[in-house]
């Protein structure tokens, strides 16, 4: 019996002092990728099909600089040698590099070249991605940027913004009259191209999510006729350009605000902000049907919505604690799970979401003007991105999540101002600036 | 039956009632033990450093100027104050209160009353450990320390969120509440095993000087790239020399550290 208690007694103390505890030691910094872009081994070409080698390299090197806070682009000489033909990955290797670029540029018809790449992971030491494409002046950058992003999507399994466009709004046209139009450009800022001409002013544009159609608020005059009079109104309308063949649709008109309409979870769906009851609110439209929908409904002003991919979460302002601060809430029926998510700021604006929907980047008003925020779309982890960098505004996600592009305002003069649109990563790192001399430049929004 | 009688068999199936009792919780309880270590996972409880933070406004920082904070000296920023005489920090060594302190009386000297006890402890002198300039209290996490700036402040809050445990203030709670804070500037991982939910377990052995004796790989990501990088990151770490009454576990028993949990 002693026995048989002894060893209960004996069990019950191991058990009890055998406990093993787990300390977190939490998730792990990014340790950049040491890769190199060497220079092609040049196969037969004429002296243009140099020069247009020489600038395919540069503009894909030019490139990954965007992505500094993953690699770190180094020089490679190795000179004499074919890095495209005879790999040599040990010595690569041994210098630290953890992936190798490797191209070489094949005589095409014409002027044009085909360019052949490889890329190499010193990781493994195996070759992990190959391809061939034709490159013609003409389309120099569009080529550049897709080898960029196949190198890029080999490396990292995901897709990059080397593919992507920029569109926002300039007044660079403007005269005596202000007119405010819609451009759209390359992610590093080149090949602008205009898409609009209302010689009026353009506001807050909007992609679908198929990236066929822009839909953004135009200011509109308009006849008003009465029993005794014809006057002129204004008006701010909503309007819609097909990208493809650039033609223009009325999306909604009614009295008042017809803006900040954003695309839901498809390219049917339209969340606006609407003041034709007098009192700003959002609703949901769908441009196919014309249905629509009441999303918020509070005597408080609702404005400036942005929604998540899955169309499950959207964000905006509203002034009902007496500021305007950022709210949270289900899209799906009329003030489902309101939640507000700031309570610091003196006036908040601008909240978009993070392709992934964690995180929400706005502006807020600080001294005497606007900086970024980051917030997680919980309410946690508020971190401030700008600061000392004239008044920034309007920010949006790059759709990999890794970049903010936003515009930048500042006093060139006693009376003269500049606003360009400027480009940092998710931390806050100010890249470079994408526009130049180009008027007035805001609203910067990305594709998909 | 006599009352002998009765009060004798009462007493005996008290016993033996007791003796059952007590045999079935063992049994009910060792078990149980035995039956859940069986069916889950090495770990029990998993700790993580938790703190409240109040924001009490917008934050002044931005994130590029608090990582450089982070890897350089916090420097003081109020004013400057003139460096006066540089004062001789008395050192008590007389009747000064340590931890663990005993006051055993001398026979014939004081009589050993819980008044004069009162009193003894009444007229010792309390040492003030000096604050070093340039550093803020309260918080053990260099890191942390950088965060103490207006708009990121960090007070008691009147709630608490997070995981705490038992021995949270227990000298190996403190020890191994530090922990992750000395190992994260050295784990890092390239960006294609970023997002990869990936996760290990490794059982560490200190020396009582804090030298890293052996890793024991107890749960494997399955990638071993990810595993090697966590091993790097513990041989890599300096660890602090634990306390006398920690060191003895943490060289027999070791510590088990989640990458990330």
């Amino acid at each position: 019996m002693k026995f048989i208690v002894t060893f209960f007694i004996l069990i019950f103390h191991i058990s009890v002092f055998s406990q093993d505890a787990v300390v977190a030691v939490g998730q792990a910094e990014q340790d950049k990728d040491k890769l190199v872009i060497d220079e092609p081994e040049l196969n037969n070409l004429t002296g243009d099909q140099k020069r247009l080698s020489a600038e395919l390299v540069d503009i894909i090197k030019n490139d990954f600089v965007f992505y500094k806070h993953k690699f770190n682009t180094v020089d490679y000489s190795d000179k004499g040698k074919s890095s495209y033909t005879f790999p040599d990955t040990v010595k690569w290797s041994a210098g630290g590099v953890t992936y190798f670029v490797a191209s070489r540029m094949d005589n095409s018809a014409g002027a044009n070249i085909e360019a052949n790449v490889k890329v190499w992971s010193l990781l493994s030491g195996k070759e992990i991605y190959s391809t061939k494409l034709k490159v013609s002046k003409k389309n120099l950058r569009a080529n550049a940027h897709q080898l960029s992003d196949s190198i890029y999507r080999s490396i990292t399994g995901k897709a990059s913004v080397f593919n992507s466009k920029i569109f926002f709004i300039s007044d660079r046209t403007s005269g005596k009259v202000i007119e405010k139009e819609l451009y759209i450009m390359d992610f590093d800022g080149r090949r602008v191209d205009k898409l609009t001409n209302f010689n009026s002013v353009v506001l807050s544009p909007s992609i679908s999510k198929d990236n066929s159609k822009i839909i953004f608020s135009v200011i509109a005059q308009k006849k008003e006729v009465t029993r005794t009079k014809v006057r002129l109104i204004k008006n701010i309308d909503l309007k819609m350009i097909d990208l493809k063949t650039r033609k223009f649709s009325t999306v909604s008109e009614k009295p008042g605000i017809n803006s900040g309409a954003v695309f839901g979870s498809n390219n049917d769906i339209i969340y606006l902000t609407l003041s034709f009851s007098g009192n700003a609110d959002i609703y949901e439209l769908n441009i196919s049907t014309g249905a629509m929908r009441k999303v918020t409904s509070h005597y408080s002003d609702d404005v400036d919505p942005s929604i998540t991919r899955d169309g499950s979460l959207m964000t905006f302002l509203s002034n009902r604690p007496g500021r305007a601060h950022i709210y949270t809430m289900n899209p799906s029926q009329a003030e489902k799970d309101v939640k507000r998510i700031s309570f610091v700021g003196q006036f908040n604006a601008t909240p978009r979401f993070a392709p992934d929907g964690k995180e929400i980047v706005f502006s807020s008003w600080v001294d005497n003007g606007f900086d970024l925020y980051r917030i997680s779309s919980d309410g946690a982890n508020l971190v401030r991105l700008t600061k000392d960098f004239g008044s920034n505004e309007e920010p949006a996600y790059s759709p990999d999540g890794e970049f903010i592009i936003f515009s930048s305002k500042r006093m060139v003069g006693r009376r003269k101002s500049a606003q360009d649109i400027y480009i940092m990563n998710r931390e806050g790192e100010i890249l470079g600036q994408l526009t130049q001399d180009f008027g007035h430049s805001f609203s910067p929004q990305w594709t998909n | 039956m006599s009352t002998d009688t009765f009060e004798r068999d009462f007493n005996k199936n008290l016993l033996v009632s007791l003796g059952v009792h007590l045999c079935f919780f063992l049994l009910a309880f060792a078990g149980g033990e035995v039956i859940s270590r069986l069916f889950r996972s090495s770990d029990v409880e998993i700790i993580r450093s938790s703190i409240r933070v109040d924001v009490v406004g917008m934050p002044k920082f931005t994130v590029q100027e608090l990582k450089q904070m982070e890897s350089r000296p916090i420097v003081e920023t109020g004013p400057v104050v003139p460096k006066g005489p540089k004062e001789e920090t008395k050192v008590e060594t007389e009747d000064v209160i340590k931890k663990d302190d005993l006051v055993i009386m001398e026979n014939g000297k004081k009589k050993a009353s819980f008044l004069n006890l009162l009193n003894d402890y009444s007229t010792k002198k309390v040492t003030q450990v000096a604050e070093k300039k340039g550093t803020l209290t309260g918080v053990g996490d260099k890191n942390l320390q950088s965060l103490i700036l207006e708009g990121n402040r960090l007070s008691k809050g009147s709630a608490l969120v997070g995981d705490y445990t038992d021995q949270e203030n227990s000298a190996f709670s403190a020890y191994v509440q530090n922990l992750p804070g000395i190992i994260r500037p050295f784990w890092k991982l390239p960006s294609y095993l970023l997002d990869k939910n990936l996760r290990c377990r490794i059982k560490i052995f200190l020396s009582p000087q804090g030298k890293l004796l052996k890793l024991d790989l107890q749960e494997s990501s399955g990638v071993s790239e990810f595993d090697t990088r966590a091993e790097k990151a513990l041989r890599d770490a300096t660890f602090p020399a634990p306390s006398d009454e920690v060191a003895g576990r943490l060289t027999n028993s070791g510590i088990i550290l989640g990458f990330p949990i």
